[in-house]
């Protein structure tokens, strides 16, 4: 539960040596602050909160997100306390946590460390205080005794009015809201979607994006998933791009996964197309035409291969008529070969067991 | 024509009665026979002639007037002018030079005003003597001996002196109506919202105001005209219309017997009672007097929350004081001292920028808000001011206007309660309650009490229904054109204007 928000606007000091100076890059810049109440039990599940927030931010687009940055920045609070003890234990304070995997982590820490104070019997040594988490030594140190709640001296800002916002605003800024990270969860699975690709989709709002682009063009939504999350995932995690910097569009997959379903190319030659669609762009179209890439399902022009490949290989087919029917493979792969990869395989296959089990 | 009535200073020029560089070296040639004295001001502008040497060129080339065109304005210094200093009485922001007017600063002088200089105050307006500027102590013009009240006291016994024609100030518990009351001059502290605050240095943000003092009712009425109306750059400032307070004013022979006929007017039963001058006392009965001869009906009223006021007004201001003194940090602004690290630059900068007053007010706020001590201070009080506004309203429903006196006593010796801060707090029981209700108020001289070296002024106070200047101005221009047999020009000056 989220007890309250807290905005403020903010600059900050930079030291040159004896010179000072104001840095009001970020002046001007709202700064919004959540505050969840200790409902959170371990790190894991704190990490999944703040990456869920990460998610929400960028799916309303108000903020880039990005930890390393400081556009989004987590401080937790740790207390322990015996089982049945209703008042929770003094809490202390991490910074300096850059990742959600430092979240998870040296929240565990933290929980062992004051759980072990308290198994010593050393519960005076947990103090208000703010710790700093050490990515290198995988710990947290003290960074500074907490100087107490009576140095805050929060009260209401008097030249702030209160704001009054009408339900017609609330409103309009509801119905304006895009979807957000749960609901488009759930629409993926209504979609039968399996539970892996639905969270590898919406965990990226651009990625999100592009497969719900792709298939509104009426692509199929299990292929769709699966060419974002196999090739195209694995050439953007390679070359350390975006989906937003590739140049495939969602319309050219869509048109791509249409042209394997409907055998104008084959699977392997979609795949070849595939990276030179992301890496040069272009359209499927176009470079099926420019390459000559339409699947050949003609049969006497496959008769015709493998009529040669036979011809050309009189060893081999001894040794296949002789049993050595796993030849079958080099024939085929020969025949491929000779189409330039574009004959269909199953007519291939057909054409070819014909051929070679023919009593000559 | 009387050389105060600023009403008609257009006029006048416009017909070539008198010309503004006329008017502008006669202030100038007072100010500088009466400012040794008075020292009023911390800062007087050297390009006053010049503006009004642009004035008259404008009125020769028949080029528009604004309402302000020629008038000789004073600005307290703890409102921002971009061409003078702006130290609001503080060390620690000697030779501040803001850079841009206090959008009331930037009204007038659109208006055509011509900005004198800058007025002398208690450091950040937490003084009720002007003792308590860092740099001089002003004089009260009736009794040099005695102080102006304050903190405005330089806006006031500038414009009691004659030194300038009118002046601004600022109202966060009384500063303005007190030493309007001080000085024998009208003081007008409008509704809260009424004046953006955007340029004037914030001591207590939910409670001040920038006022108005004049020598006549009319004059702080147009000067409140020119720098009410809303700012977008204060979020606090009203968005309500700015009615022409001035169009309403009825000239003295033209008022029937009755011109306040069927007004009901409450006498704030608690602020005639002890603790107060008997002479205050009776100068207010009298002017109640007056008003029902001019047709009011005057009735005691009682406000049970009124002595609460003090001490939750204390409070809160300090406590909002306390925030709002931070950004001096001697980074941000103005003094800084050379320090080996951050902490201690910031705590010398600040032991040395800052009057002991403003010291004591920062850390009473501090204790008040501090965690322990909230609930018992700062939010009490805000629950005593809830009270002193529904009091207010309950008592403005039976009453069209309240009445009171501005202060417990006339002006008092300099240096008498400069050691005794609770019965200097105390002095402010009158004006306080209105700022934590946000109402606005006129101040204007009705009487005067005898001291030991001469009479001294008393000021009646006038209160009314948040954002109803207009009736308050209407009953003080009457008020004042019909009492009878009262000069509020001090001797120091008088002799001089009567020629």
């Amino acid at each position: 539960m989220v007890s309250r928000f807290a905005m403020n606007l903010r600059w900050m000091l930079i030291f040159f040596g004896f010179l000072m100076q104001v840095d009001l890059n970020r002046a001007g810049v709202p700064l919004l602050e959540i505050v969840s109440e200790p409902d959170i039990r371990t790190g894991i599940e704190a990490a999944e909160y703040a990456s869920e927030l990460q998610r929400l931010v960028r799916y309303l687009g108000v903020s880039n997100g990005n930890m390393q940055e400081g556009s989004l920045r987590c401080d937790v609070n740790i207390s322990v306390r015996p089982t049945g003890q209703l008042e929770f234990g003094t809490k202390v304070e991490i910074k300096n946590l850059n990742s959600f995997s430092s979240v998870s982590r040296a929240i565990d820490y933290e929980i062992s460390r004051q759980v072990q104070l308290h198994s010593q019997g050393q519960v005076d040594q947990i103090v208000q205080e703010t710790r700093l988490w050490e990515e290198g030594a995988q710990k947290t140190v003290t960074m500074r005794k907490k100087e107490g709640l009576a140095d805050y001296r929060y009260f209401p800002e008097p030249d702030l009015p209160g704001v009054t916002l009408t339900e017609e605003y609330v409103d309009s800024i509801r119905e304006s809201l895009p979807e957000l990270p749960e609901d488009k969860r759930r629409r993926y699975e209504k979609m039968g979607l399996s539970m892996q690709d639905v969270l590898f989709l919406a965990n990226d709002i651009n990625i999100a994006d592009f497969f719900d682009t792709t298939i509104a063009g009426g692509a199929d939504v299990k292929l769709a998933a699966n060419w974002i999350m196999g090739d195209i995932a694995a050439y953007m995690k390679n070359e350390k791009v975006n989906i937003n910097e590739i140049k495939l569009t969602p319309q050219e997959l869509g048109e791509l996964i249409a042209s394997i379903k409907d055998g104008t190319i084959s699977g392997k030659i979609g795949k070849e197309i595939l990276f030179e669609l992301i890496a040069k762009g272009g359209t499927v179209k176009g470079l099926i035409k420019e390459k000559d890439l339409v699947q050949i399902v003609d049969t006497a022009e496959i008769e015709k291969m493998v009529d040669k490949v036979i011809a050309d290989s009189p060893k081999q087919l001894e040794q296949y008529r002789g049993g050595k029917t796993k030849l079958q493979g080099y024939f085929a792969g020969q025949v491929m070969k000779e189409s330039k990869g574009k004959a269909n395989p199953k007519l291939l296959n057909k054409i070819l067991l014909e051929k070679l089990n023919a009593k000559s | 024509m009387p050389y105060f009535a600023r009403s008609r200073l257009k006029c006048a020029f416009e017909l070539g009665v008198t010309k503004a560089v006329d008017l502008a070296a006669a202030s100038l040639q007072r100010l500088r026979r009466t400012e040794p004295h008075i020292k009023s001001f911390l800062y007087v502008s050297d390009d006053v002639l010049k503006k009004a040497e642009e004035i008259d060129r404008k009125i020769a080339e028949n080029e528009e007037l604004g309402p302000l065109a020629g008038v000789l304005v004073g600005v307290k210094d703890n409102i921002c002018t971009f061409d003078m200093p702006s130290t609001a009485g503080s060390k620690i922001l000697e030779n501040y030079r803001p850079p841009f007017d206090a959008t009331a600063v930037g009204k007038m002088k659109k208006c055509g005003a011509i900005v004198i200089g800058k007025t002398n105050m208690d450091e950040f307006g937490m003084g009720s003597t002007t003792e308590g500027s860092a740099y001089q102590v002003t004089a009260n013009p009736w009794d040099l001996s005695r102080v102006p009240g304050g903190s405005s006291g330089g806006s006031a016994a500038a414009v009691s002196a004659r030194q300038c024609m009118v002046s601004l100030g600022s109202d966060t518990g009384g500063s303005v109506r007190q030493p309007a009351s001080f000085c024998g001059v009208v003081g007008l502290k409008p509704t809260y919202g009424r004046v953006s605050r955007y340029g004037l240095v914030a001591y207590a943000s939910s409670l001040d105001v920038i006022g108005c003092f004049g020598s006549s009712v009319a004059d702080a009425g147009i000067l409140l005209h020119a720098i009410a109306g809303h700012d977008k750059f204060d979020a606090t400032s009203s968005k309500r219309e700015v009615p022409d307070f001035a169009s309403q004013f009825i000239a003295r022979d033209n008022l029937d017997s009755k011109p306040l006929k069927g007004l009901r007017v409450g006498l704030i039963r608690e602020t005639i009672e002890d603790g107060v001058d008997q002479e205050v006392i009776s100068s207010i009965r009298g002017a109640a007097s007056h008003l029902e001869e001019l047709g009011c009906t005057v009735t005691e009223v009682s406000l049970p929350s009124f002595s609460l006021g003090l001490p939750a007004y204390y409070i809160l201001a300090s406590s909002e004081s306390s925030s709002n003194l931070s950004r001096y940090d001697g980074v941000r602004y103005g003094k800084q001292v050379v320090a080996d690290e951050l902490n201690s630059l910031y705590g010398e900068s600040r032991a040395g920028g800052l009057g002991s007053e403003v010291k004591m007010r920062i850390l009473m706020g501090t204790y008040a808000l501090s965690a322990g001590y909230y609930d018992a201070y700062y939010k009490r009080a805000q629950q005593v001011r809830t009270l002193v506004r529904e009091s207010f309203r309950a008592a403005l429903d039976e009453n069209d206007i309240l009445i009171s006196p501005a202060a417990p006593s006339a002006a008092y010796k300099i240096g008498e309660k400069k050691n005794d801060p609770l019965s200097m707090y105390a002095g402010d029981i009158m004006t306080v309650n209105v700022n934590l209700a946000g109402l606005p108020a006129l101040v204007l001289p009705c009487g005067f009490v005898d001291s030991s070296s001469g009479a001294l002024p008393v000021g009646i106070q006038m209160i009314g229904t948040a954002f109803e200047e207009e009736k308050l101005l209407k009953v003080g221009h009457i008020f004042e054109q019909t009492l009878q047999g009262c000069s509020f020009i001090p001797p120091l000056v008088a002799d001089e204007l009567a020629c």
